[in-house]
């Protein structure tokens, strides 16, 4: 019992190493620009919602939870769909390894955060700071 | 097609799986796994046969423990999903009677593992490998869409 224990103890550790594996590629892209994809006139944050168009949780968790975003915060943030497969060059200048994944971007072009998998309105407006509640420093990225 | 589902259920049904798939290992109770494939493959039938469903229908919610979360969503995913895990789980237990420990119950938790990363990080952990796949060209676009 005890050495199934172990393995049990194991497996939940290596989870938690992937996700910080994840979160540590993540940061990797979060240092370089994307001011090119800032709104020139009147910068402002920007969401890139990757997606493909088979992707179901993209259609039922992801877009609800970007339409409820858009909803709460209209004109201060702009949400873009990504089709992925139909753009790789973007989703490899982001390292995306799934989808849903969003990508947030502050008026100054600063990546804020690469989220892997769905990721709900009230984090992504944490992210932005739009809702008043900051996000922890350290703690802007997420996946498995 | 878009229908009513019942978020918490879904949820409910990966934690029980979890939690089962778990006890049969701790217990080294290949029985369990076995018959756990079974349940999730009469489920995948037949959704209204689901046992996971009935303890959540009958036992679950009228105490208020859960209370529904209904959204608009696509239940065929997610009883592929769960076929897959029946799948995983069958494959595992005949693994088990076979001798081959190890591969069995490698199975048999990862089953446990993916349902849980879905329930703790809404990571889809099909979706991750139909991405890759796609990527790497072993998956074609629908023909409509290309």
């Amino acid at each position: 019992m005890a050495d199934r224990l172990l393995v049990l103890v194991l497996i939940a550790a290596g989870v938690a190493a992937l996700r910080l594996l994840l979160r540590w590629r993540s940061a990797r892209y979060r240092v370089r620009s994307a001011a090119d994809l800032v709104p020139r006139g009147r910068p402002r944050p920007v969401v890139l919602a990757f997606s493909t168009p088979d992707c179901v949780p993209c259609r039922t968790q992801q877009k609800p939870a970007l339409q409820e975003l858009l909803r709460r915060y209209p004109e201060r943030v702009e949400v873009r769909d990504v089709d992925a497969a139909e753009q790789p060059g973007l989703a490899d200048r982001f390292g995306i390894m799934t989808v849903p994944s969003t990508v947030v971007i502050d008026p100054r072009g600063r990546i804020v955060a690469i989220n892997h998998g769905v990721t709900r309105w009230e984090r992504l407006a944490a992210q932005l700071s739009l809702n008043g509640v900051r996000p922890p420093a350290r703690v802007r990225s997420q996946g498995a | 097609m878009v229908t009513k589902v019942d978020r918490n259920a879904i949820k409910f049904n990966q934690v029980s799986i979890a939690v089962v798939s778990t006890a049969a290992f701790l217990a080294d109770f290949p029985l369990l796994a076995g018959l756990l494939a079974v349940v999730l493959a009469i489920a995948t039938a037949r959704p209204a046969w689901s046992l996971f469903r009935g303890i959540y229908q009958r036992i679950v919610l009228p105490p208020g423990w859960l209370r529904p979360n209904i959204v608009d969503d696509e239940a065929a995913p997610h009883r592929f999903a769960q076929g897959v895990g029946a799948t995983f789980l069958a494959g595992g237990w005949i693994a088990l009677v076979s001798g081959a420990g190890a591969v069995g119950w490698a199975l048999v938790l990862l089953v446990a593992v993916l349902a849980m990363v879905n329930v703790v990080f809404d990571f889809c952990a099909g979706c991750f490998v139909y991405y890759q796949l796609r990527r790497a060209g072993l998956i074609r676009r629908p023909a409509a869409q290309e």
